[in-house]
Parts: C-alpha cells; structure tokens; sequence
C-alpha cells in the first residue's frame, strides 16, 4: 500500500456504503483478484476494477476537493495502475462523471423507495426528505463530491447535476401540488423546493455540520408545508 | 504580491472577470496560463505576476471578486425602501439583468464558484448568509440567517444557475415566474420567526467532515 494509497480513506468492509447498491464483491475479504489464478472473466475484473476506481473518485474528491483530485490521487486510492485507469476512463471528467451517477442512482432509488412507503402527501415529502438528508450524512465524501464539487467538474458533471435535480422535482411535484395548490403550483415552484434543500444542504456540509441533516426535514416541513391545504 | 483583484482597476477588473470566466470556460482552470488571461483582459502579464503569482492564484481571487461583485448588486438594488416582497423583486430583477448582460461571467459567479475546495465552500456560504440577511425581517435581528430566508435565496440561486448551465441568456422576462414560483418561500418568510439553521454558529468553522488526513 503507497503512502498516496494509505492518505484517502476508503470505505472498510461492512459500513453499508450505497446502501442500494450492496456491498462490493472485493469488499469481500476472501475475494482474491490480484495475483493471477483468480479465474474470473476479463469482463468481470474490469468491472471490479472500473467500481474500484468511482469509489476512489468520490472518497478523493469529498477530501480534497475536485480541483486537487488527480489521476494520480485516485489510482493510488484505488490501488491500480495508471494504464487500467485509461483502459476504463478516457480522463478524469469521465471517471467523475461515472462515479457522480454511481451515486446519484443509489440516491433516487432510495428517495423513490421512501416515498412508495408514504400515506399522504406530506408524509411523503417528509420521507423524502429524511431520504436525501439522511444519505449524505451516511456519506460526507460523497456529498461533498456530489452537492459541492460537482459544479467545478465540468459542463458533462453540472448537466448530470441537472438531470438529478430534475429527478428530483418529478418526485415531489405531485405531493407539493396536493399540499400548495394556487399560484405557485408550478413546476418550477417545485424546482425551487428542490433547489432549496440543495442549498441548505451545501451549507450544512460547509459548516461541518452534516451529521445534524437529518433533523433538518421537520423544519423545513414546518417552514414551507404547514400552512399549505391538506397539510396534515 | 497580492491574492486579491482590489490593487487593479475598475475597468481591469471587469475586463478580468470576463477573462477568467471564457477561459475557464473554455480549456478549463488547468489549461489557462497567466500569458493567456493577459492577452484577454487586456492587461500586462507582469502586472498580474505581480498581483496573483499564478495563474490559479488569479483565477481564485477573480472568483472571489466576482461573487463580491454579483452579491453588491443584488444588495444596492434591495437595500433600501419598500416591503421584504418589493426588495426581493428589485434584487431578483438586478440578478437577471447581470444575467443577460454577462451570461457567461453570471455562470462563473452563480454556478462555478460555488465549487472549488475550501475556499469556494466558504466563499458561496457567505455570499448566501449575506443575502439571505437582506430577506429576513428585522424582527429576527442579526443573529444570522433563519432558515427560512436561506431556502428563499438558495431557491433564487438554484433556479437563476440551473437556466444559465442550461444555456439560457434571457433570463430577465422571467422574474415573474420565478417570483410565482418563489410565493410560498415568501410566505414562509412572512410569518418567519426562526429557526435558524445550526443557531447561526459553525461548530467548526470553514472545516469539512473528512474521514482521514489526506495529503
């Protein structure tokens, strides 16, 4: 293991990162890929390897940020070599950009999934909201990376962004139209709700206080949704 | 040598601004040289050496010029007179004409200078607290921005940066809209007594969560 290697942390076995996703095959401990003998498919090992790297990428750029999160950097996090990172990755806009949508997917899956379990409007916003809030504070590198870094990482990174974002507001619109109702039922009141817990999110991150999301989602319900019809 | 753009004048800051955010644009900060921004600017390469050392302390500092200068004319239109819903309008107006007028410079400030480790963390935190105080009623007094008043200008900034990464370069005809859009955010400011996200404190100022010393 480089010194490089050893300075980023990435996740130990066990800690449930992406939840969604499941755990890593070499996350397993008796999982043996280096050395030869390991009899997996070439496919396979490039998988594993390309999944290696979008972990690395996010664990590098949620600590030093996107401007300091070299090739050199992730692969050493990685533990593999240069040439496997350009035989996945033309470059490191399109490692992140994966590694971005790795994310992303884990998040609207599960923000979707704690909607489904919702009984009215504002019980589904709010376990949407625990959702998105509770996912960061599970994962600081990532929301670094995904809620911070990403608006420096290039214009194919800030469209993801967008589409995310667009998600998103499809995800909440229905239930903030059966809460607000009136003038501001449009999609773009919608984006803007999403917008703003971006937003608040970007300072909680910026104040170290990410731990504390979570309780963030009743104020904000209080804030925003409890004078709106049907708000019970 | 300073990190700041202020020794330079009103007129090569602009031109700076402008030069930093098409090159940046274009071939990013990694490719754009302090000869190159010179040439764009219109302004002495030793004269900016001088100034930023590099070309990465230029870009930096032209960031923070950059976001000083977007949030100074948001708060000279909405200082003064009027009701809360009458200064928001007149900064929101102030913001999308800056829009239209400097698209490219607009995204720079509004959408990628939010970015950048540390310091652009910090740099976007403060400018939001800053126009978020605007906002609040003077009721809630100084004790920092009430959630309430930061999800109202966050949802500006989200909305106004989503058009302009989007490619949009007329965004003015469309502050009636945002404003309906922006209604319940206002109305949640109304009757906004609190709370304040985290008391208005940082438990650890300007630090981020990290998992482990990197180098």
């Amino acid at each position: 293991v480089s010194a490089a290697q050893a300075a980023v942390s990435l996740p130990a076995v066990g800690t449930g990162r992406w939840p969604a996703r499941g755990p890593r095959l070499w996350e397993d401990p008796h999982f043996k890929l280096f050395g030869g003998n390991h009899g997996l498919p070439p496919a396979v090992v490039m998988r594993i390897q390309r999944d290696r790297l979008l972990d690395a990428m996010i664990a590098v750029v949620g600590q030093v940020g996107y401007q300091a999160a070299s090739v050199e950097k992730v692969i050493a996090a990685a533990g593999i070599s240069r040439r496997t990172f350009y035989d996945v990755f033309r470059d490191r806009d399109e490692c992140f950009v994966a590694a971005y949508e790795d994310v992303a997917s884990c998040l609207l899956v599960q923000t979707a999934e704690a909607r489904r379990h919702g009984h009215s409007p504002r019980d589904r916003i709010k376990r949407v909201l625990d959702a998105f809030l509770g996912f960061w504070t599970e994962e600081p590198d990532a929301a670094r990376a995904c809620i911070v870094e990403v608006l420096a990482a290039g214009p194919t990174a800030r469209t993801r962004r967008a589409t995310t974002v667009e998600w998103l507001t499809d995800l909440v619109e229905p239930d903030l139209h059966a809460l607000r109702g009136g003038v501001a039922d449009t999609p773009l009141a919608a984006r803007a709700f999403v917008g703003a817990v971006h937003e608040l999110t970007y300072m909680y991150i910026e104040r170290g206080q990410i731990n504390e999301l979570p309780a963030l989602a009743d104020q904000i319900i209080d804030s925003q949704l409890a004078r709106g019809a049907g708000g019970t | 040598m300073t990190t700041s753009s202020v020794g330079l004048d009103r007129d090569q800051r602009e031109r700076l601004r402008h030069a930093v955010a098409t090159a940046v644009a274009e071939q990013g900060c990694e490719g754009t040289t302090i000869d190159d921004l010179a040439e764009r600017a219109d302004v002495p390469a030793a004269t900016l050496g001088a100034h930023f050392g590099d070309s990465a302390g230029c870009v930096a500092a032209t960031y923070a010029d950059a976001t000083e200068y977007v949030v100074s004319l948001v708060v000279d239109a909405s200082t003064e007179g009027g009701s809360v819903r009458e200064r928001f309008r007149r900064g929101l107006d102030a913001l999308l004409r800056f829009c239209d007028r400097e698209p490219v410079v607009a995204r720079m400030c509004l959408v990628e200078t939010s970015a950048g480790g540390e310091a652009g963390l910090a740099r976007h935190a403060d400018a939001i607290a800053r126009l978020a105080r605007l906002v609040q009623p003077a009721r809630n007094g100084d004790g920092g921005p009430t959630l309430a008043s930061v999800m109202l200008v966050g949802a500006v900034h989200q909305v106004v940066g989503a058009r302009l990464v989007a490619g949009n370069t007329r965004l003015r005809p469309l502050g009636p809209e945002i404003e309906t859009a922006l209604l319940p955010f206002l109305d949640a400011l109304a009757v906004d007594g609190g709370p304040r996200p985290h008391g208005g404190e940082r438990t650890r100022p300007g630090r981020l969560v990290r998992r482990s010393p990197v180098r």
